[in-house]
């Protein structure tokens, strides 16, 4: 069949009719499989090696997924894009948690405590730059972040600062842990910022000067 | 990531923080459009540096976002056939 335009998708998708009702399903779960299958094999740098044919069936799974959510979610479509660009979204998602889960499916924000303060190890084995002098300013910076840390920082800022942005575990994960969401993650993270920020420059650090003392290894 | 990246990392989100930044909600009403402008070949970082660097900030909105690129390049590539 032609393109269908948004209106002939929600009708078709909520047909009375099983056959029209399953043949939009089946459209849209290849659409969004096709696309999955393009993100796998040409974007995801950690599925390089991987067989096509395994890399089909992750798509396959993530596409029948992502169809059951769009079904789920369909009233929630406002019509200000594109039916099938709002039906990807969705199913990029669960792609991508999908592959976070799979990956992450052991972490805990447990053993990270348990593994002592990152900063103080960042401190004591930071990278030494070739110059002596550029060397010793950034021992002496990663300090100053070290204490700021400790000393304007909560619990949960510290926390969640060390697992997103000095160890890379997605947010999605650590917001599950902390019993919360992504978006509250978001600003918590956003605050630890700008207090690390604000007591940088009661230290009499400028961020030019940071940046370009790490920048530059 | 090596120790080098991580600082890097951490001292480019602290020195970069703004007092007021695009939060998820706001990001959520954008990728759509923000999206298909990059599936088209728009550089985003370069046009709009403050959604760029909230990407930066949330990575979990990154990689969905590239995703999500991706597979409006492959109905780019590949066409719209239904």
């Amino acid at each position: 069949m032609a393109q269908r335009s948004n209106d002939e998708w929600l009708a078709e998708l909520t047909s009375p009719d099983q056959y029209t009702q399953a043949e939009a399903i089946e459209a849209l779960r290849k659409r969004l499989q096709r696309g999955i299958y393009y993100y796998l094999s040409r974007e995801r740098s950690d599925l390089i090696g991987h067989p096509p044919e395994m890399l089909l069936q992750m798509s396959e799974d993530f596409a029948q997924d992502a169809v059951l959510r769009v079904l789920d979610n369909l009233t929630s479509f406002r019509g200000d894009s594109q039916f099938t660009t709002w039906a990807m979204k969705i199913a990029s998602r669960v792609a991508v948690s999908e592959l976070r889960r799979a990956r992450y499916k052991d972490f805990s924000l447990d053993n990270l405590t348990a593994e002592g303060e990152i900063m103080v190890r960042l401190a004591t084995n930071s990278p030494r730059s070739p110059s002596p002098e550029r060397a010793t300013e950034q021992e002496d910076v990663v300090k100053i972040i070290s204490r700021g840390f400790e000393e304007v920082l909560t619990d949960r800022q510290r926390l969640a600062l060390e697992a997103v942005t000095l160890r890379g575990i997605p947010m999605d994960t650590v917001a599950e842990q902390l019993d919360t969401n992504r978006n509250a993650l978001y600003k918590l993270l956003h605050d630890a910022r700008k207090k690390l920020k604000a007591y940088l420059e009661d230290q009499g650090l400028g961020v030019d000067y940071v940046m370009n003392l790490f920048d530059r290894q | 990531m090596t120790v080098e990246e991580r600082l890097q990392n951490l001292m480019r989100c602290i020195c970069q923080t703004k007092e007021e930044e695009i939060d998820g909600v706001a990001w959520d009403l954008q990728m759509i459009n923000l999206a298909e402008m990059a599936a088209r070949g728009t550089d985003i970082a370069t046009l709009y540096p403050a959604i760029q660097q909230y990407l930066n900030n949330s990575p979990d909105c990154y990689e969905e976002f590239r995703a999500l690129v991706a597979m409006l390049k492959a109905e780019i590539e590949l066409g719209e056939d239904s």
